[in-house]
């Protein structure tokens, strides 16, 4: 703690404008606006713009030099890819998620995940594996429960995890792969099925990364900072985020 | 799946282009001929497409055409199949976005025609059909033309209401326009600019093919 109050003295430094540019995970919209209403309570003056997409997406846009202070990723992979290309100044975990089966409202979900091989589930929706991570997930999934190829060809792909539920809450799709969290936000109007076998898939953590070149790397270090503290804990376990065990920060070498 | 997106750009436009050909010069014709109450609003309502965002148009296209839509949902309870994710969506999509084009070209070439040959054709005896198919078609062409010109060049480059209701499915639905987006949104730049250089080559070559026709129809008439 200690030590990260000194960064954030560090970093702090080198920012004038009180303004960050947020770019989040699109499984965290609505969730990071109340963290950040939050976190402007706290810490008032400070300006957040929040840009939504998939994970994956975020990530080509910040390696082109978009003027992203903070990264939240859905995966811990996109962070690694910036890292290596040496634009991550610090990184954190602060949440965690589980990949949930979900089917169209008055309709029964599978069994298991096996039972999506069933002839009724003509469509199924995924986030798009090249810049989803959800999507990604669920890919793996299938290919570890030896599900994939019984079911590729009734794949439909969604520009985000929100776009896959959407479908799903229109009848579009007959079964939609979605997180926990995203499937609690239309309880009402979908049927909620099994979730993925753990050790089927990639651990989903979401980090952050506070981006090299940001403009105000100090604030978005205390506003990572103010996430994984009370208030942001309280805000994300309320939408059913679970907290990683290792939330530490990460300094990469540069 | 460059060539499988290729081929169904392609197919899409062509199919797409066709069918607006036909309904956009019937639509066209009805505004520059017939006076009626609303004609004012249902030239608005046809020119839509072309100022409300393309996802404004793709959204409306699922609600209507999707599983529980207002058409598409009694035909897929009564066949179990649905447009939504299939190319027949690419091709409604590129037709629905392509529509104003056509027809704004219609009106303006079947309103600057000299009424005169059309009462002559007529008082020689010909039908309304026949008039309008040997006399009015014929002198509009070159102003069709380049309506079709207009609308297959839209429809090949569709894509805001293509990936809302036919989704983006490499081989499926996946055209040319989605699978550049892909390839830029993947980190795959060799592939976008090597599609983009494609498409750009297509559209030129529609372009300057249609032109020739569009001159053509002029020195004939």
């Amino acid at each position: 703690m200690i030590a990260t109050l000194a960064l954030v003295a560090i970093l702090g430094a080198a920012g004038n404008d009180a303004e960050i540019l947020v770019s989040a995970a699109s499984s965290l919209r609505g969730v990071i606006d109340e963290v950040v209403e939050a976190y402007r309570e706290h810490f008032p003056g400070t300006d957040v713009a929040i840009n939504t997409a998939a994970s994956g997406v975020l990530l080509r846009q910040i390696e082109r030099g978009a003027p992203v202070d903070l990264f939240l990723s859905a995966s811990r992979e996109e962070v690694d890819v910036l890292e290596a290309q040496g634009l991550v100044r610090a990184r954190k975990g602060f949440a965690a998620n589980r990949l949930v089966v979900v089917v169209p409202g008055g309709r029964s979900p599978p069994k298991s995940f096996e039972g999506l091989s069933a002839e009724r589930f003509e469509r199924i929706a995924i986030g798009n594996p090249g810049t989803v991570p959800a999507g990604r997930y669920a890919r793996e999934s299938f290919e570890t429960l030896g599900l994939l190829d019984a079911i590729e060809s009734r794949l439909v792909f969604g520009e985000t995890v929100r776009h896959v539920l959407d479908w799903a809450v229109r009848g579009e799709v007959d079964a939609a792969l979605v997180y926990a969290t995203d499937a609690a936000l239309v309880a009402d109007r979908i049927a909620i099925g099994p979730i993925a076998p753990p050790g089927s898939h990639t651990g989903i953590f979401y980090e952050g990364a506070v981006i090299e070149g940001a403009r105000n790397p100090g604030l978005a270090l205390q506003l990572l900072e103010f996430l994984g503290s009370g208030p942001g804990e309280e805000i994300l376990s309320r939408k059913g985020f679970m907290i990683p065990p290792d939330t530490r920060f990460v300094i990469p070498p540069q | 799946m460059i060539l499988s997106a290729l081929r169904l750009s392609l197919l899409v436009s062509a199919l797409a282009t066709a069918l607006v050909a036909v309904v956009g010069t019937w639509a066209g014709w009805i505004l520059a001929r017939r006076e009626f109450r609303g004609r004012e609003l249902l030239d608005a309502l046809l020119n839509l497409p072309l100022v409300l965002p393309p996802t404004v148009t793709g959204y409306y296209l699922i609600v209507l055409l999707g599983r529980q839509g207002f058409v598409g949902g009694p035909i897929y309870r009564g066949t179990g199949w649905s447009v939504t994710f299939t190319w027949v969506a690419c091709v409604i999509a590129g037709a629905v976005m392509a529509f104003p084009l056509m027809v704004r070209s219609a009106r303006v070439a079947f309103e600057q025609l000299d009424r005169r040959h059309e009462i002559a054709a007529a008082s020689l005896g010909h039908g309304r059909l026949s008039t309008f198919l040997r006399v009015s078609l014929p002198l509009a062409r070159r102003g069709l033309a380049a309506g079709v010109i207009l609308a297959a060049a839209r429809s090949l480059g569709e894509f805001g209401a293509t990936l809302m209701i036919a989704g983006n499915i490499p081989g499926r639905t996946q055209t040319l326009p989605l699978a550049i987006y892909d390839a830029v949104i993947s980190g795959e730049d060799r592939t976008a600019l090597w599609l983009s250089v494609l498409l750009t080559s297509v559209s030129v070559a529609v372009m300057i093919g249609a032109g020739r026709l569009g001159r053509g129809a002029r020195k004939s008439s």
